[in-house]
């Protein structure tokens, strides 16, 4: 049980998605994300316009101090970074390379508690509130949800292929599947 | 804290904190074994969040992370990450004076309550350290061993330092058993404060 099966071969048009990174890629590209713990990987994708987009999610949203203030830096430039703002900012870029807003369908992976530690505080379920307002954004979006792997305790890595639209999942110590 | 205004006096004080700190972790692990154990002076690091995971390299290599709180006076997350074939090794000399039961399932649970015994160790030699310097006292929680993949469990980290900065702290250390062959085993050490306590963190270190 060494490393994660089967890594997908590169290619010259696979991408490799950082964190709080949104790339888009056309037919026959390839989009990844690796070693996602309570990060998320969310695919937007238009089969007709043959374009598909993903971003790389961190956190749910952009930290208020308790008192309600914003930090004092300004806004984050990665808009990725942030699930309430990432799947906006990726829905304006699809469409403006040629996707319809109506046609786009999502596919959903990561969100895993790493840790089991009974006290703490909320930061060690960031994974779960990151899927919570990712599934909230899609449906104030109206992009259906075609495929989910979230949750659990496992750290993913997942490849969106625009081949097949479809997005294999990766785990140590389990068989490769796809959504 | 601005964390991007830190400046060199900064970063050798916490320099040398990790290096108190590893020093500790370096005994208090030593007694157990009942082997020498060197430690090398630590790195610190500073670098943007987003590159944490390329930083130490495949964000799939597989590795051991042991993670531990404190919840009192200083609410802060600790964290131990060692490569998985390093922490095997490590729990095969902590175990090396016993025979293990042949039940696979049995070997495998003695292994991991010797790591998590070993982190347990490590962490909280680690954080009395630092709490000795900053006079304060920092009692920790029970450990929690997790095996995944390096970028899965950096996540953790890099969610916590994300909410506040886009900058993290980071030490990294190095040791050797010589008895063992001198082996070199990696262990890195992450000292995170709850984002509620970072300014109280950088206040008690006189920043």
């Amino acid at each position: 049980m060494d490393g994660v099966a089967q890594k997908v071969p590169e290619r010259d048009y696979s991408h490799n998605v950082g964190m709080g990174d949104t790339l888009l890629a056309r037919v026959p590209g390839i989009l990844s994300s690796l070693g996602l713990g309570s990060c998320l990987a969310v695919a937007l994708f238009d089969d007709r316009a043959g374009i598909a987009g993903m971003v790389h999610i961190m956190l749910p949203r952009e930290f208020r101090s308790p008192r309600g203030d914003l930090p004092d830096k300004p806004a984050n430039p990665k808009p990725g970074k942030f699930a309430d703002r990432a799947l906006r900012n990726l829905v304006d870029l699809l469409e403006k390379e040629g996707a319809a807003r109506s046609r786009l369908r999502a596919k959903v992976a990561g969100g895993a508690k790493m840790f089991s530690i009974s006290r703490g505080p909320n930061l060690l379920s960031i994974g779960e509130q990151n899927i919570e307002v990712v599934l909230e954004e899609l449906k104030i979006l109206k992009i259906p949800l075609e495929g989910k792997d979230t949750g659990g305790n496992k750290g993913r890595s997942v490849t969106f292929f625009t081949e097949t639209w479809e997005m294999e999942v990766r785990a140590i110590g389990q068989t490769p599947f796809r959504i | 804290m601005d964390q991007e205004g830190m400046n060199l006096v900064q970063m050798d004080l916490l320099k040398e904190i990790a290096n108190i700190g590893t020093g500790h972790s370096a005994t208090a692990l030593s007694q157990m074994l009942g082997r020498g154990v060197d430690m090398f002076v630590p790195d610190v690091e500073q670098i943007p969040l987003e590159e944490i995971s390329s930083f130490f390299g495949d964000p799939e290599l597989p590795v051991c992370a042991v993670l531990t709180r404190c919840d009192e006076n200083l609410p802060l997350n600790l964290m131990l990450i060692m490569p998985e074939s390093d922490s095997r090794a490590l729990s095969e000399i902590m175990l090396s004076s016993i025979t293990l039961p042949s039940d696979l399932a049995m070997a495998e649970a003695l292994r991991e309550s010797a790591l998590s015994e070993a982190g347990n160790i490590i962490l909280g030699a680690f954080i009395s350290a630092v709490g000795d310097f900053m006079k304060v006292e920092l009692p920790l929680s029970v450990p929690a061993v997790a095996h995944d993949m390096l970028g899965a469990i950096l996540d953790v980290i890099i969610s916590i330092f994300g909410v506040t900065g886009d900058t993290a702290f980071l030490a990294d250390t190095r040791m050797t058993i010589p008895e063992e062959g001198n082996r070199v085993f990696s262990a890195r050490v992450f000292l995170v404060p709850d984002p509620d306590s970072l300014g109280e963190f950088m206040r008690l270190l006189g920043f």
